[in-house]
C-alpha cells in the first residue's frame, strides 16, 4: 500500500481539489483506494464527493474508537472510499498529537492501494511529520507569489522538523542546542554551518540525516492555472527547490482553473468526476500519471 | 590551493536539469530558463524575504548555470548556436506545405497541452487538428480555419503557405466524403 499526502503550506491552494482528483483517478484505474480527509480544522472532502451526511467521521474513531474501516464510505466512484473528517463538533482541531500519531498507525493498515491523506493548511508539526511519513508527497501550489511563498516556508518547517527528529533519533538534540546556543565560538552564522558542524560531531547523525533527506521528495502541482505563461512558474519552483533547499522535487504538471466548477458542487455526485472532455479531468489525468510515472523512477534509483 | 575541479559533463547537465544525451536545443533552452528564473529578482516565484534567496544564492546558482552554460558550449559550439539560431530552423528540415501540424509542434518541442491553455481550444479539438483527423471536427470549415491560424500563430509559424494548404486537404476530404 502507498500512503500519498496531500501538503502545501497555504489555504485555498486546492489541496482538497487535487487529493479528490488524485483518488478518483487512481480509482478509475482500478486500484482500490481511500481518501482521508485529514484536514481537521476545515474538512470538506465529503462535499468534493458529493456526499451529503457521512455517517461516521473521524471523530468516531478518536473519541470512541471505531474502526476505520467501517468509518470509510463508499463514494460513487467504484473503488473509491472516503473517511470523513469531523464536520459536526465545533473544537474539530482539537485532537492531540498522541491522537494523530495513532490515527497514522491505523491508516497503515487499512485494505487498500492507495491511501490519500488530504492534509490541512498550515505547519504544524502532525501535518509536517504525515507529510514525512508519507510514500508520495504532494505539494499543492498556485501560481502567486503568496502561495509560492508560503510553499517554500512549508518545505522549509518539513526540512526542519526532520532535522530535529534525526537529532532526537540519534540523541544529540541536547548537544545540538547548546552548540547553537554557542555558535559564536563554534564560528557558526547560518543553519547551514549549524548542520555542517553537527555532522562533524557524529558520523551516525550524518548519515541518518542524509537517508531521511533523500527520502524528501516532493511532486510538486501547480493549480489554478489561468495563463500560459504562469505554467513556467511550477519550472521556477522545482528548480528553486531543488537548488536552493537542496530538496529533490519534481514538477508534475499544472491544472487549469476551472471556471464552471462552482456549479459542480452541492449535487450528489463527485464535483470532478463527470465530463471526461473538462479540463480538470485531462490536467488530473495527466498530472496523476507524472506523479506515478516520477514515483517508478526514484524506486528504480533507490 | 589548487583551482577547483572543472565541472564534468554529467554535472553540468543536472545543473541545468537536463537528462544525459540532451540535445544542443534543449541546452539553449533550458539555459534561458533558468537565466529567466534566477535572474530577475521580481519574479513572483522568488521569495526575497527568504535567506534562502538573498543576492549571494542566487548568484552562487547563476554563477554554477553560466559555468555549466559555458563547460557544455566549449565542445559542441553552443554559443554560436544560441545566437544564430535560437530557434530551430524548421524551413531547413521540414516542407511547410507537407508537414502535419503534429511534426511542426514536436521539431518545435512544444508540447499539445500548453497549445491548449493559450489558445484556449479543447485538447481533443487541437489533437484531432493536427492529425487532421477531420471526422472529429463537429465544426464549421470557417471554425477551423479560425482554429488552425490560432495554433500556427501560436508556434510561430506564417499563416503562408500553411494554412492554405492544410485547407485545401481539408477541402478535399470533405468533397471525397459520402
Amino acid at each position: 500500500m502507498q500512503i500519498w499526502a496531500v501538503g502545501g503550506g497555504k489555504g485555498g491552494t486546492g489541496k482538497s481539489l487535487v487529493s479528490n482528483g488524485l483518488g478518483i483517478r487512481l480509482a478509475e484505474r482500478g486500484c482500490q483506494v481511500i481518501l482521508v480527509d485529514a484536514d481537521y480544522g476545515g474538512p470538506n472532502q465529503h462535499t468534493y464527493c458529493g456526499l451529503r451526511k457521512p455517517a461516521s467521521t473521524l471523530a468516531h474513531f478518536f473519541d470512541r474508537r471505531m474502526p476505520l474501516e467501517e468509518i470509510a464510505m463508499e463514494t460513487h466512484i467504484e473503488g473509491l472510499r472516503l473517511i470523513p473528517g469531523n464536520v459536526n463538533s465545533a473544537n474539530t482541531d482539537n485532537f492531540n498529537t498522541a491522537q494523530k500519531q495513532k490515527l497514522f498507525r491505523h491508516i497503515k493498515q487499512l485494505r487498500a492501494d492507495h491511501v490519500i491523506l488530504d492534509l490541512g493548511a498550515g505547519t504544524q508539526y502532525d501535518v509536517l511529520d504525515t507529510f514525512l511519513l508519507a510514500d508520495v508527497q504532494v505539494g499543492v501550489v498556485a501560481p502567486d507569489a503568496m502561495s509560492i511563498e508560503n510553499f517554500y516556508l512549508f518545505l522549509k518547517n518539513v526540512q526542519y522538523r526532520l532535522l530535529c527528529n534525526v537529532l532526537s533519533w540519534t540523541g544529540l538534540k541536547e548537544r545540538a542546542k547548546s552548540v547553537w546556543r554557542d555558535r559564536a565560538e563554534h564560528g557558526i552564522s547560518t543553519s547551514r554551518d549549524w548542520i555542517v558542524h553537527l555532522r562533524t560531531l557524529s558520523p551516525e547523525f550524518s548519515e541518518v540525516l542524509n537517508r531521511e533527506h533523500a527520502r524528501l521528495q516532493p511532486h510538486i502541482v501547480l493549480n489554478q492555472v489561468r495563463e500560459y505563461r504562469q505554467v513556467e512558474m511550477g519550472l521556477a519552483v522545482e528548480s528553486a527547490v531543488t537548488k536552493l533547499f537542496r530538496i529533490e522535487a519534481t514538477y508534475a504538471g499544472h491544472i487549469r482553473y476551472d471556471t464552471d466548477l462552482w456549479q459542480q458542487f452541492g449535487r450528489e455526485l463527485p464535483a470532478i468526476s463527470h465530463g471526461t472532455a473538462s479540463t480538470l479531468h485531462q490536467d488530473l489525468e495527466r498530472v496523476t500519471e507524472a506523479i506515478l510515472d516520477a514515483k517508478r523512477r526514484q524506486e528504480a534509483s533507490l | 590551493m589548487s583551482a577547483p575541479e572543472p565541472m564534468s559533463e554529467r554535472q553540468c547537465l543536472r545543473t541545468l536539469a537536463l537528462p544525459e544525451g540532451a540535445s544542443a536545443e534543449q541546452i539553449s533552452q533550458a539555459y534561458a530558463l533558468l537565466k529567466r528564473i534566477y535572474g530577475t529578482e521580481t519574479a513572483n516565484h522568488v521569495a526575497p524575504a527568504m535567506e534562502e534567496f538573498s543576492p549571494e544564492a542566487r548568484a552562487a546558482v547563476l554563477a554554477e548555470i553560466e559555468e555549466a552554460f559555458q563547460t557544455l558550449s566549449r565542445g559542441h559550439d553552443l554559443t554560436r548556436h544560441l545566437i544564430h539560431a535560437p530557434v530551430k530552423p524548421l524551413a531547413a528540415t521540414l516542407h511547410l506545405e507537407e508537414a502535419s501540424l503534429k511534426e511542426l509542434r514536436e521539431a518545435l518541442g512544444v508540447s499539445l497541452d500548453l497549445v491548449a491553455a493559450q489558445t484556449r481550444i479543447r485538447l481533443e479539438y487541437l489533437s484531432a487538428l493536427e492529425e487532421e483527423r477531420f471526422a472529429d471536427l463537429p465544426l464549421a470549415a470557417v471554425n477551423i480555419r479560425g482554429f488552425l491560424t490560432a495554433f500556427a500563430k501560436h508556434l510561430g509559424l506564417a499563416a503562408e503557405p500553411f494554412v492554405p494548404a492544410y485547407m485545401q486537404r481539408y477541402q478535399d476530404w470533405r468533397a471525397r466524403r459520402p
